[in-house]
């Protein structure tokens, strides 16, 4: 046993020999210990480590879930993403961040994130947006979230200054929640267009919204930068001009 | 005052508090829309895709007796932050124009457009420019436009085409060389017009309520 769990499968059948496999993983005592087993297993048997990972009999024990963590390439190898990180998040509670973290890492476009998220987060859709703003998924992520009512996780995405989450979620009938993300953004970064975003997603009728935008600035410098894109919108430029020269 | 017309309303009342159905929304539109002294608003159809609204601009003025309104789109294709900036641009160009005479106003609207700097229209230099152009005065109403697929009128709460399909008024899409011609209508329309932007796919008429869904009134 010891010799299996220190990655030596000399003498292995496999599918004869998957039990024993299991006895092995199932007496580790460290994390190590199952690392080694699933990194040999990763490069000479991914079809048996995919079994002793995700499948119906796999461990649920955070170590086991760590160090199936650290075999994914051969994981993702060898199963569906959606179902591989779907069954690493339903084996182990303690880990499900840690375990959509990394998918959402390395695979921050995918659709099925915004599902895994509701089975893994309790304000789902955060650590998906986070992983993705970088990227040029990130609009049709947050149109995802949007769709999928995760407005709470869009909300705080906008502290990245992107102005996608203020748009989706104008997109998805929640104009309120549109301007409190609006108002995130351009605080976390006074030049993020969001004007330019809101109307392009709701139209030239928008100038309401912004008429309740202007009351949220924080910053001079947020509130000059939105000077020049309100130069369409007379109304709420009005406004912006009486509150501009008190803010600091 | 219209209490669907998100740019209408004063800050402190909120579409979002809209209780009404449908049919209230459309019915106080069209009523609004008759009794204001101003151009009912023409409502464009939005294009496809995440950003439905990109390059879509929308203003009125007023000047000695005579209303003008201008609708249209432009530098669509491009991501919303690079559209911004030539939407500003039409605007900008478009300020304080106006004229006593419907006929001078309409002209002028396009001497304006036609001297922009194509470059500063977009990355197709303003060959995707859809325009109507819309003003009245004590005599009549007349409109011009480019880059529009159809215009519907509302009639007995239904929408019509307000000319039919070939008509020069549905000319094809870009600053054009010399202004287009304006068209006389016999009566002012009682109500929004709703204008499609020229695009490969024929659009049909919509439904008065998707109408008003689509183009960002919120029951």
């Amino acid at each position: 046993m010891t010799g299996l769990l220190g990655g030596d499968l000399e003498g292995l059948v496999l599918p004869r020999d998957l039990e024993k496999l299991r006895q092995a993983a199932s007496q580790a005592t460290t994390a190590r210990e199952l690392a080694l087993l699933y990194g040999a297993l990763a490069e000479q048997h991914p079809v048996a480590l995919v079994e002793l990972a995700i499948g119906p009999k796999a461990l649920g024990t955070p170590a086991a879930i760590r160090a199936a963590l650290d075999a994914l390439d051969a994981l993702e190898a060898n199963a569906t993403h959606a179902g591989l990180y779907r069954r690493l998040i339903e084996l182990g509670e303690t880990t499900r961040t840690e375990v959509l973290a990394t998918a959402a890492a390395r695979n921050p476009a995918a659709g099925w994130l915004v599902a895994l998220s509701e089975l893994a987060e309790q304000t789902p859709g955060v650590t998906h947006l986070a992983a993705c703003a970088g990227h040029s998924a990130f609009p049709a992520v947050c149109q995802a979230h949007a769709s999928a009512r995760h407005h709470d996780a869009l909300v705080l995405a906008s502290d990245t200054g992107r102005p996608e989450p203020a748009a989706a979620l104008l997109s998805a009938g929640e104009p309120g929640r549109a301007v409190e993300a609006a108002a995130r953004a351009l605080a976390a970064d006074p030049s993020a267009p969001v004007v330019p975003y809101l109307a392009a997603t709701a139209g030239p009728r928008v100038e309401r919204l912004l008429l309740r935008l202007v009351p949220r600035l924080k910053s001079s410098e947020a509130a000059t930068n939105l000077r020049r894109d309100l130069f369409a919108f007379p109304t709420a430029l009005d406004l912006l001009d009486s509150v501009l020269p008190g803010m600091r | 005052m219209c209490q669907a017309d998100l740019g209408a309303l004063p800050p402190s009342e909120g579409v979002d508090s809209w209780a009404g159905s449908w049919t209230d929304l459309l019915l106080d539109l069209l009523r609004s829309s008759t009794l204001r002294e101003d151009l009912p608003p023409v409502l464009l159809l939005p294009g496809a895709g995440r950003y439905p609204f990109n390059g879509v601009f929308d203003l009125s003025s007023s000047a000695e007796g005579c209303v003008l309104r201008v609708t249209g789109r432009v530098a669509h294709s491009t991501p919303p932050e690079q559209t911004w900036p030539v939407v500003l641009r039409v605007h900008e160009a478009l300020r304080g124009v106006g004229d006593s005479d419907r006929l001078l106003t309409v002209r002028s609207v396009w001497d304006r457009v036609l001297t922009l700097p194509r470059q500063a229209l977009g990355p197709a230099q303003g060959q995707d420019l859809s325009l109507l152009v819309f003003a009245r005065d004590g005599e009549g109403t007349s409109l011009a436009a480019v880059g529009l697929q159809m215009i519907w009128r509302w009639s007995e709460e239904r929408l019509v085409p307000l000319v039919p399909r070939g008509h020069p008024l549905l000319a094809s899409p870009g600053v054009p060389r010399l202004p287009p011609g304006a068209l006389t209508l016999d009566a002012a329309p009682a109500g929004p017009l709703v204008a499609a932007c020229s695009s490969p796919r024929e659009v049909p008429a919509p439904a008065p309520a998707e109408v008003l869904r689509r183009c960002g009134f919120s029951p």
